[in-house]
């Protein structure tokens, strides 16, 4: 789903899998938080890209076909426009990954998700104020 | 007196000869005896096999010859890995015989008639023929010449009743003549270089299959923690106590649906990790019925549709005539699904073909998509417990199916195989035999 000519600023989820990419959309969505999302590295590129704006949060997952979520965080460091953007990553894999993921410095929320927590993390982040400002 | 004195003074000489060739014989024995004990210290050293070989062809060359090399069978292919020659000078014509001429299993190197017949190979005098026989061409030879082969002997490392490689040895020298007593003392290095290489592998293969392990784990979290992510998240916004955000019925249904999926996707996980068990622990039971493929298929397509769609991939199936065995239908079913699977996730996008068969008294079935294809130096692996043809950083998938689907077809007494290149796509080709095998 794109995301409406609005002010509100968005989370973009980079995740290969298409269930992950449409429950974060539903329930970030629900809680008044509009998402956008690609389904690897390039893609999310690519739509960094064509935005103005800026989201205000990206949630990466790692393991993915094309660019992975290690080469985007990459990608990001080199282009000074992209490389303040906060990124947590979103990962259900085990210690080998959380191994490398350290070296990513960034935080990580770890799949299944605890629903509270992700929302804390982006409301930090996002600082969208709730739902209410619709 | 003086008459006896040419007879005890030849008595004298006899006497001195005996005990100088004794003293010889005593010498070589303890050259040998030390050989054997330093190449037992030199191979006890480490488990990285190559170094320790290095070490024991600079052993050998500095007791027993002008040269040494060691060969290996790794990965089927025959691979010089250990070289050492006693003349300094000449360090350069090793590295060029092992570039210009390695050895392979149609060389005629003496090494590969060794790893081929597991059997010694000496020559005590390199005849014009022998050489000639010995070598590819008049550059080998010049190379070979320069080096030094006037007399050799190759030997085979073997342990475990298994040939691992080759040790050959030669020398330029017209007096140094390899017989039977070089012979036994390099055997024996031969024998014991042998046993550290066959340790130093099943280390290595062990340590490999805890790698293999470990990363499976790793996948396989991600594999189950994803869906559950998932479901977890459309029940928690299901549950979502604030009046403010409840989903009307439209909402309700729609995210109830995306639940759904993720307890289905839960389930053939989970099945698949049991299946694993099952099959590593023994032969699959069949419950063999009267079943036709081309049915089987066109409904696996049908139920797999709403996948093969979101991952993009339009689906052309070939499938004529009836093809109908005695198959286990659950089995046969698991077997396309897996392979649809693989397609959609490996196949970019782009279309995929399904075809069933009959081919004399056996079915084929083909899955063939145009997708990122298999490197030819993994196609032997796929099809193994935990391997995958591409990173786990990029390609998620529990590296399960392959490996489900080899034993389930050779359960029934088929084969699978695949023939593929890289960014070109893959084709799987499954052929099973219409009727169980004679018990």
């Amino acid at each position: 789903m794109g995301i409406e000519a609005s002010s509100r600023r968005f989370v973009l989820v980079v995740d290969d899998d298409p269930d992950i990419r449409e429950s974060l959309e539903t329930v970030l969505g629900i809680h008044g938080h509009p998402v956008a999302t690609a389904a690897d590295g390039s893609e999310a590129i690519d739509l960094l890209r064509r935005q103005s704006s800026r989201p205000c949060l990206i949630l990466l997952d790692l393991m993915m076909p094309g660019m992975n979520g290690f080469e985007f965080r990459a990608e990001l460091d080199a282009d000074p426009s992209f490389a303040k953007i906060p990124v947590i990553i979103i990962t259900g894999a085990g210690v080998l990954v959380d191994e490398k993921a350290g070296s990513l410095r960034a935080e990580v929320l770890r799949k299944p998700f605890d629903l509270k927590a992700l929302l804390t993390t982006v409301k930090r982040f996002c600082n969208a104020g709730g739902y209410a400002t619709a | 007196v003086a008459e006896k004195a040419p007879s005890g003074e030849s008595e004298l000489q006899a006497l001195l000869e005996q005990t100088r060739s004794k003293l010889r014989v005593a010498e070589e024995l303890e050259r040998r005896s030390a050989l054997l004990a330093e190449a037992s210290a030199v191979l006890s050293e480490s488990l990285d096999y190559k170094v320790v070989l290095e070490r024991l062809a600079r052993l050998v060359v500095r007791s027993q010859a002008d040269w040494c090399v060691i060969d290996l069978v790794e990965d089927g292919e025959i691979q010089r890995v250990a070289g050492a020659q006693a003349d300094p000078g000449k360090e350069a014509l090793l590295e060029e015989l092992k570039r210009r001429y390695p050895p392979r299993w149609d060389s005629r190197h003496p090494s590969t008639q060794v790893l081929k017949t597991g059997e010694p190979q000496v020559f005590p005098q390199v005849s014009e023929e022998d050489f000639a026989r010995l070598t590819e061409d008049a550059e080998h030879r010049r190379l070979g010449q320069a080096l030094g082969a006037r007399s050799g002997v190759a030997l085979p490392l073997a342990a475990h009743g298994r040939v691992l490689g080759a040790l050959t040895v030669g020398s330029g020298d017209p007096q140094r003549r390899f017989g039977p007593s070089d012979l036994d003392v390099l055997m024996e290095v031969a024998r014991r270089a042998a046993i550290a290489i066959a340790n130093a592998q099943l280390y290595h293969q062990s340590q490999e299959a805890v790698r293999l392990r470990d990363e499976f784990l790793s996948v396989a979290s991600h594999e189950l923690n994803t869906p559950m992510a998932a479901l977890m998240l459309s029940l928690e916004g299901l549950g979502t106590p604030d009046p403010d955000l409840q989903l009307d019925q439209k909402g309700i249904a729609h995210v109830a649906r995306l639940a759904e999926r993720q307890g289905k996707r839960l389930t053939k996980l989970i099945n698949d990790l049991l299946d694993v068990t099952r099959l590593t622990r023994g032969a699959l039971a069949l419950n063999r019925e009267e079943v036709d493929l081309a049915t089987l298929v066109r409904e696996g397509v049908a139920r797999y549709k709403a996948e093969l769609e979101r991952a993009g991939c339009e689906v052309s199936t070939r499938l004529a005539t009836p093809v109908v065995g005695q198959w286990d239908p659950m089995r046969l079913d698991q077997v396309v699904l897996n392979l649809l699977t693989n397609a959609a996730r490996f196949g970019a996008r782009k279309p995929i073909e399904l075809a069933v068969e009959p081919v004399g008294d056996r079915a084929r079935l083909t899955v063939a998509d145009h997708g990122i294809g298999i490197d030819p130096t993994q196609q032997a692996r796929i099809f193994e417990r935990f391997e995958r043809g591409v990173s786990s950083h990029n390609y998620g998938g529990l590296g399960l199916g392959l490996y489900i689907c080899k034993r389930i077809v050779e359960s029934h007494g088929g084969v699978i195989s695949v023939d593929s290149r890289p960014a070109q796509g893959a084709t799987f080709i499954v052929e099973l035999p219409l009727h169980p095998p004679e018990s």
